[in-house]
């Protein structure tokens, strides 16, 4: 049996996501938290939608009810050179 | 000097200019449009560095810098990504978290055995002793850390801060639409556009599109991209490509942005505005089937880039995954190009008659099992994933605009007045705001073009938006 990942960054499969759902984790915050999901580099570009797919089908929600985790930035790596070296203030 | 002469002779003479660069040690030949991540598949690398924590095989999948999935290091700078930078004489890039190397990476066997390594009992330390735990964080950082630290210094400007009537965050049809009214209207526009060419995801395709066709005259997306382009630069809209909208500060009328130079050096730039539109286009949704991330798994816009950025050679036959119009205008865009496709097929997440369940292949994919009804092996070079989209949401979410769940796109989307309008001086267009169709989205960045004028009181506008909006209203049941 191959993975079928759903998180690449953090190596989250499939059946990890639906084994928390079932053990009670109902929140994409709680999911974030526990599984790592969202945290990697690419910072839930690939895996919050499949993940949130996968909450309403095991916990039989309907989709709309599915609250996103928070964001903030920056939604872009940014090497913190870049902001070091920016002279950003003003007034 | 023999050396060097055999060298010319299998890279070519120097008329061709090639561009010499080193993988892992070994050579690597490019062409001067390369990036990284093409020089490297040319060359029959397709295994870049490997993933943090199963030391799974990654490599190029997105194309345009978002997936991270790509990240190598270059010239001593970790967590480059290959796909959106651009080869230069001489790169040494490495592979990145593999033990020796991303070919050969002995830490692979987490894969095999996860249960060897319990990272719960690293970070508590091994057995109880506080002077193991220097060691047992050695180990932890070698075994999940992500590339090692910078060997080299960055080479990173002041920055610059630019002031603009309208800032337009995205230059595919619709923000390009946008921009070019907006600065035809005789406004002060700036763009900004994570690509080094503009145009978006329609910038790759060139097939003939019915609905552009008849609503806005341009044969094909690619033809609108490179028009509008074109328009928003005769009308002098101040583009910044390469550059990454990060941070949306909306108190201060502020949009912080990162403009990449090259893969070491780079410079902040903070935007401020009067109007904002957000049109940052969205991102694929990955294909669910086991080993769905080996390499030669790739996105649409990503295999749509390595053959008409690239000139990607294509041997052997693709698998199509994805069941909507954006897979079934992929198998025809890889037919016209002469390519074998097997599909387009649905997978774990789909109720199809006819699904990938798994890929399988050692060092990258090599074929496919599909399950319908009785499963079947097919060999394949590559897969392409042309699931669906989804928003990217993130600077509208950042700025604290409230998100909906759109059951027709099936994701969420900015929530909008009615008039595209988020915050009070910001609109969204296109995708973003979950429109589908070529057709609609670029209509929907002249939509929010005219919100913008009619608040800055060019009444003639109001009548016009309200023609284009019943329209498209119209146009996005007609695509649904």
């Amino acid at each position: 049996m191959g993975k079928v990942i759903v998180c690449f960054c953090e190596d989250v499969t499939l059946e990890e996501v639906r084994r928390a759902v079932k053990e009670g984790y109902r929140d994409l915050e709680h999911l974030k938290r526990l599984l790592g999901i969202g945290t990697g580099p690419c910072q839930g570009k690939q895996c919050l939608v499949t993940v949130a797919k996968i909450l309403a089908e095991e916990a039989g929600f309907d989709p709309s009810e599915i609250r996103l985790p928070t964001f903030r930035p920056p939604a872009r790596p940014v090497p913190l050179g870049v902001l070091a070296h920016a002279e950003l203030e003003e007034e | 000097m023999r050396f060097q002469l055999m060298t010319l002779w299998v890279m070519g003479f120097p008329g061709e200019s090639r561009i010499l660069l080193s993988f892992d040690g070994k050579r690597v030949s490019a062409s001067r449009g390369d990036t990284v991540a093409s020089a490297l598949m040319k060359s029959g690398f397709y295994t870049f560095s490997r993933s943090l924590k199963y030391h799974r095989r990654r490599g190029y999948k997105c194309g345009r810098g978002y997936c991270r999935a790509c990240l190598v290091e270059v010239n001593g700078i970790p967590n480059v990504p290959a796909c959106i930078t651009r080869v230069e004489e001489g790169m040494r890039v490495r592979s990145q978290n593999a033990l020796p190397s991303a070919e050969f990476d002995l830490l692979s066997v987490l894969d095999k055995f996860p249960g060897l390594v319990s990272y719960k009992g690293l970070y508590e330390g091994l057995p109880g002793k506080w002077f193991v735990w220097p060691l047992s964080w050695r180990l932890i950082e070698k075994l999940v850390g992500l590339g090692r630290f910078p060997q080299e210094h960055g080479d990173y400007g002041k920055g610059e801060r630019v002031e603009a009537e309208v800032l337009v965050v995205g230059g595919g049809l619709s923000g390009l639409a946008a921009a070019s009214l907006l600065a035809e209207e005789g406004l002060n526009v700036t763009l900004v556009d994570s690509m080094e060419t503009l145009g978006g995801y329609a910038r790759l395709d060139p097939l003939e599109d019915a609905g552009l066709h008849e609503r806005h005259e341009y044969e094909s997306p690619q033809e609108a991209a490179r028009e509008l382009s074109r328009r928003a630069r005769s009308a002098g809209v101040k583009i910044l490509t390469s550059t990454d909208a990060y941070g949306l500060y909306p108190s201060k009328n502020l949009v912080g942005a990162y403009v990449r130079e090259s893969y070491r050096s780079g410079r902040h730039l903070a935007v401020k505005f009067k109007y904002l539109i957000l049109a940052t286009g969205a991102y694929e949704e990955p294909g669910l089937f086991e080993n769905n991330d080996l390499p030669g798994i790739m996105y649409d816009y990503g295999f749509r880039r390595l053959i008409v950025d690239h000139d990607f050679k294509i041997s052997g036959r693709v698998a199509v995954v994805g069941r909507g119009w954006r897979a079934s205008r992929l198998a025809a865009f890889l037919e016209a190009a002469g390519v074998e496709i097997v599909g387009p097929y649905g997978d774990l997440s789909s109720k199809d008659s006819e699904r990938i369940i798994a890929a399988y292949g050692r060092k990258k994919v090599s074929g496919v099992i599909v399950d319908a009804g009785n499963r079947r092996r097919i060999g394949v070079e590559y897969i392409a994933v042309a699931k669906g989209f989804y928003p990217a949401l993130e600077l509208a979410a950042q700025a604290g605009v409230r998100l909906r769940f759109d059951a027709r796109i099936g994701a969420h989307v900015p929530e909008h007045d009615g008039k595209l309008r988020v915050l009070n001086n910001v609109w969204v267009a296109g995708s973003l705001a979950g429109y589908l169709s070529y057709a609609d989205r670029l209509a929907s960045g002249l939509l929010a073009a005219y919100y913008v004028l009619v608040a800055e009181g060019r009444r003639e506008y109001a009548e016009k938006a309200a023609a284009l909006a019943s329209s498209l209203r119209a146009g996005v049941l007609m695509s649904g």
